[in-house]
């Protein structure tokens, strides 16, 4: 059988959520690096100057997942993600050193309709949401657990520099 | 090219209070501090450089973090992480290098047999110069003092390394606790970092005394005698001349790295070559180190093999045959006339005879002078 032309869904969406990360990241001024060794599953550690009275170069870890349900839509509050357990675990971790945040960014069901491209914008769709998962009790469910991302937590530049101006200081989002 | 670590063992393998050990002593200051988790540390030296040093090994990000502090260190001082990662790993031990330099280890390889004798060879070395940073004696026999076994059992073998052939022993040291202070005028050193001292200077003062005495026109055992209490001995001799099985233009390189949370000992040598022509000589002074060795209150136990008493004479000389340093010899001495009659009992009696002696060497035999305590040794003794 002849190789696919193209790379599978789930590459794309590690990706495309990875391109969102970095979009935030160039806009907030913020360094953006793929770690190494990668030990334990983190995807991106940023990186800033803000100077704290715990650190000067605060750094930032984070895990991103990408979901295809469409932008989250009606009244609820929050939206949920089922993260394996392995992920769950290492972001709840209380003893790390950098802050540590899930971000989920929601994709469309139709891979056509994850960028819009005019002369005037490239527009990413839909959306980033963050969250701390530190001090969490251990799941008791065999595979999963499943996550709850507040709607209002969107990840943009301005959270990212609270972020990191948090760290400088010791501390996490809450 | 820098090669960056990537190897998650090599860099577990980092301890966080050797990293600040190291940073102490390079001159980084801490910054800050979150208690049980992490600290924070900087160096004027380098104002764009921040070194985060994890405390939890348990923590799921230590590694990463170990990672990172290889990353800033190679940045921040120009060096490669391979270097900086020795470093580190090292940093609680003082490092002794032994190289050979020889036309048949150019390959960075050694035959078998001759390497498993450059290891034990290491080790008599090492453990000549526990002894005598315990106390310098001239022959340390079989019975070592414990503390310089203590310390054979916290030493350890490194990776062998290149140049051609050269093995590491690493020699743990306690850190000190304020580094570069000032008001200690004489700070106590730990016993480990006192033998390395010892083994530094021992090997140098032997190269030395093994060149003066070639030169010296009468006694030339002089200079290894006077050398003793700088820590030469008949096995440090034995070591030494032990190593040479290279052939005729091999060269012996003893090296020290010291370790980087102590502050470096002055007026030691950090290096000492040794090259085959001072080898026989070296081998002659331990020979005669032994030879005019004596071995105090020794306690001899054995049956009596020879009764001898010249005509007229109260005194007389018995022969016993009884393990010095683990090997049966016949020792000579000189008994009481009591004394001497209880020795022919006990020899009609097929009993061993007991006493406490220094031993010396008298020709190609043993004798005990100042002998004590004679008597008959108890049935479980003989």
């Amino acid at each position: 059988m002849p190789p696919e032309p193209y790379s599978a869904i789930s590459a794309r969406q590690e990706h495309f959520s990875g391109a969102y990360v970095r979009a935030v990241c160039a806009a907030t001024g913020c360094g953006c690096a793929k770690p190494e060794p990668d030990d334990d599953k983190i995807d991106f550690t940023l990186s800033s100057r803000v100077s704290g009275t715990i650190k000067t170069k605060p750094k930032i870890d984070i895990q991103v997942k990408c979901e295809m349900s469409g932008a989250a839509t009606g009244n609820a509050e929050t939206i949920s993600y089922p993260l394996d357990l392995e992920t769950y675990d290492n972001l709840r971790d209380p003893l790390v050193v950098n802050p540590r945040y899930l971000v989920v960014v929601l994709v469309s069901n139709n891979i056509d309709e994850w960028i819009v491209q005019t002369e005037h914008s490239l527009i990413y769709r839909h959306c980033a949401y963050w969250c701390s998962l530190k001090g969490l009790p251990a799941s008791e469910n065999a595979t999963s657990q499943t996550v709850y991302l507040r709607r209002v937590n969107i990840f943009t530049p301005a959270v990212l520099r609270q972020m990191m101006e948090r760290a400088s200081n010791g501390e996490d989002m809450p | 090219m820098k090669a960056l670590i990537q190897d998650a063992a090599a860099i577990a393998a980092i301890r966080p209070l050797n990293i600040i050990g190291y940073l102490r002593s390079h001159g980084w200051a801490k910054f800050s501090e979150v208690v049980g988790k992490f600290s924070v540390w900087e160096n004027t030296h380098f104002p764009d450089a921040e070194v985060v040093v994890p405390l939890r090994r348990e923590a799921s990000d230590f590694v990463q973090r170990l990672g990172d502090v290889l990353k800033e260190l190679s940045a921040a001082e120009g060096r490669s992480q391979l270097e900086i990662l020795k470093d580190l790993v090292n940093s609680g031990f003082d490092v002794i290098r032994l190289g050979v330099r020889a036309p048949n280890t150019d390959s960075g390889t050694v035959k078998i047999d001759e390497g498993v004798k450059l290891f034990g060879e290491a080790r008599e070395i090492l453990l000549a110069a526990a002894c005598s940073a315990v106390r310098p004696r001239a022959v340390f026999h079989s019975r070592k003092p414990q503390q310089a076994l203590d310390y054979m059992g916290s030493a350890r073998l490194g990776q062998t390394e290149h140049g051609s052939f050269v093995l590491t022993v690493l020699s743990p040291v306690a850190p000190q606790f304020n580094a570069f202070s000032d008001t200690d005028l004489f700070p106590e050193e730990p016993f480990e970092r006192q033998v390395v001292k010892t083994l530094a200077l021992g090997v140098q003062t032997t190269v030395m005394a093994a060149e003066q005495s070639a030169l010296a026109t009468e006694d030339n055992f002089r200079p290894f005698q006077e050398a003793v209490n700088l820590g030469v001995s008949a096995n440090l001799c034995e070591g030494i001349a032990g190593l040479f099985m290279f052939g005729d233009q091999s060269t012996i390189s003893i090296s020290i790295a010291w370790a980087q949370n102590r502050p470096m000992p002055e007026g030691v040598p950090s290096r000492a070559i040794i090259t085959s022509d001072i080898v026989p000589t070296i081998s002659e002074a331990a020979r005669i180190f032994r030879a005019r060795d004596a071995l105090e209150d020794y306690v001899i136990t054995g049956p009596i093999v020879k009764l001898e008493r010249p005509e007229g004479q109260e005194q007389g000389r018995v022969t016993i045959y009884a393990p010095i340093e683990g090997v049966p010899r016949k020792v000579n001495v000189t008994l009481l006339p009591a004394e001497y009659a209880q020795a022919t009992r006990a020899h009609e009696q097929y009993r061993s005879v007991k006493l406490v002696g220094t031993i010396v060497r008298e020709g190609r035999s043993y004798k005990v002078a100042n002998a004590t305590s004679f008597g008959l040794a108890s049935d479980d003794e003989e």
